[in-house]
């Protein structure tokens, strides 16, 4: 196996001018890569084939109607702050930086810089990672999870609510838990909040009145008050939320977003993987600073940090192409 | 595994400004990216060209200098050439879905 470059040597060659583990890596990186453009691929496609919705609104008094377009959600709706977003960019690209001169350090055989900066890589690396843990908190907290949100809001049309009708049924029944625990609880919630809520519950309650038949026969039952459809319901757990989102105590009931599930969806998948492969590469920097603790790290490891490094580049660069698809597109 | 660095006459402390260059520039591209996003909101289809376009220099600018492909490119060439075409090509086919879902 020869280390001169292929012009020097006068032999024959067999094999490609590169070092086996150069090789692999970039080829696994292909790899890689085909994974996460296929995700980037599908989010692509569904959200261009998301056909807005219009639904119409009547207000009470004026009896203006406007006409709203549901589409896909911008990240105000489903709680996502572009800021946090932009930070972890920023955050990714540090760590790009100083994975890159640690092999720059190691190849001038300045170990202890170069230790200096695979520490500051894995802390950038955590950093990201917290970040999103946060955000992810915040989704669970708000309940935007896929298969939780309700999707259907008044004045969609009709066969909007035959296609969720069993998705609305199931939102109803999991909203309705939650309002429960509200109404149980005013001492944490207020007193306003769980009589909005048990007002609502009362709203979903049909109402049968009996008819008094004439001869002294049975009365006979009939409906007095139909409960509110699905999308009504939605709509009014959105404007509790909203009312009081900024109180003590936001109720964080599950929202109802168009197309909630499928943003909720991409989101979990697309960041969850991206965050598991940030993992990973964490993992093998961790393991060159235990290397490194125990003295046996030196400038004979140069190539190592360099695929480590055309590793940890290849998810900076997922990064960059899903952060803005998912926060400011 | 001695790496073959064919730098010619360049040196690694070369290497150095240019790393802080590139660093500098990709933060610059990522605010720029945030600014296009507050003039242009969420939505808007010049807006959105942009961003994608800052991103694809952003990544291209990773892949150059970062990843050494500058230096490697004719040892990795043969696996990143036929990568580019599969991905034109995959967008050309999934073209028709994409306008085919246009139902405004």
């Amino acid at each position: 196996m020869s280390h001169d470059a292929p012009h020097d040597d006068p032999r024959i060659h067999m094999g490609l001018p590169l070092p086996n583990g150069k090789l692999a890596i970039w080829i696994f990186l292909v790899t890689e890569i085909m994974f996460f453009t296929a995700m980037i691929g599908a989010y692509v496609l569904i959200r261009n084939g998301t056909t807005p919705v219009r639904r119409t609104e009547m207000d009470e008094k004026t009896k203006e109607v406007t006409v709203i377009e549901e589409a896909w959600p911008t990240p105000d709706k489903v709680h996502l702050v572009e800021a946090l977003g932009a930070f972890n960019t920023f955050v990714l690209i540090c760590s790009s930086l100083t994975v890159v001169l640690a092999h720059n350090a190691l190849h001038k055989k300045n170990t202890k810089r170069a230790v200096q900066y695979l520490g500051a890589t894995l802390a950038l690396g955590t950093v990201f990672l917290i970040v999103k843990a946060y955000e992810y908190t915040s989704k669970f907290q708000h309940d935007i999870i896929p298969g939780h949100i309700g999707e259907a809001l008044p004045g969609m049309p009709d066969q909007q609510d035959k296609a969720f009708h069993a998705a609305a049924r199931k939102y109803v029944y999991r909203v309705k838990e939650q309002l429960e625990h509200i109404v149980q609880n005013p001492e944490k919630y207020g007193s306003e909040a769980a009589a909005d809520c048990q007002a609502l519950l009362d709203d979903m309650k049909e109402q049968e009145k009996d008819v008094p038949q004439p001869g002294g026969a049975q009365p006979i039952k009939v409906l007095a008050k139909r409960a509110i459809s699905a999308p009504e319901f939605g709509e009014r757990v959105n404007k509790l939320n909203e009312k009081y989102e900024h109180s003590d105590h936001p109720l964080h009931l599950t929202p109802t977003i168009p197309y909630g599930n499928m943003w909720s969806s991409f989101y979990f998948a697309m960041t969850g993987f991206h965050a598991l492969h940030v993992f990973g590469g964490l993992v093998v920097f961790a393991i060159f600073l235990l290397m490194a603790a125990k003295g046996k790290f030196g400038p004979q490891h140069e190539g190592l940090i360099e695929l480590t490094g055309l590793y940890w580049h290849f998810v900076d660069i997922v990064w960059i192409f899903l952060f803005p698809l998912l926060y400011l597109v | 595994m001695a790496d073959e660095h064919e730098h010619g006459a360049d040196t690694h402390d070369e290497h150095f400004a240019l790393y802080i260059k590139v660093f500098v520039m990709l933060a610059v591209c990522t605010a720029l990216s945030f600014i296009v996003l507050l003039i242009f909101g969420h939505g808007s289809q010049t807006g959105a060209t942009i961003i994608l376009l800052i991103a694809v220099i952003k990544a291209s600018a990773v892949v150059w200098i970062f990843m050494h492909v500058k230096w490697d490119w004719r040892k990795v060439y043969f696996l990143v050439t036929p990568l580019m075409i599969l991905c034109f090509m995959m967008i050309m086919v999934l073209m028709p879905d994409l306008v085919l879902a246009w139902r405004r």
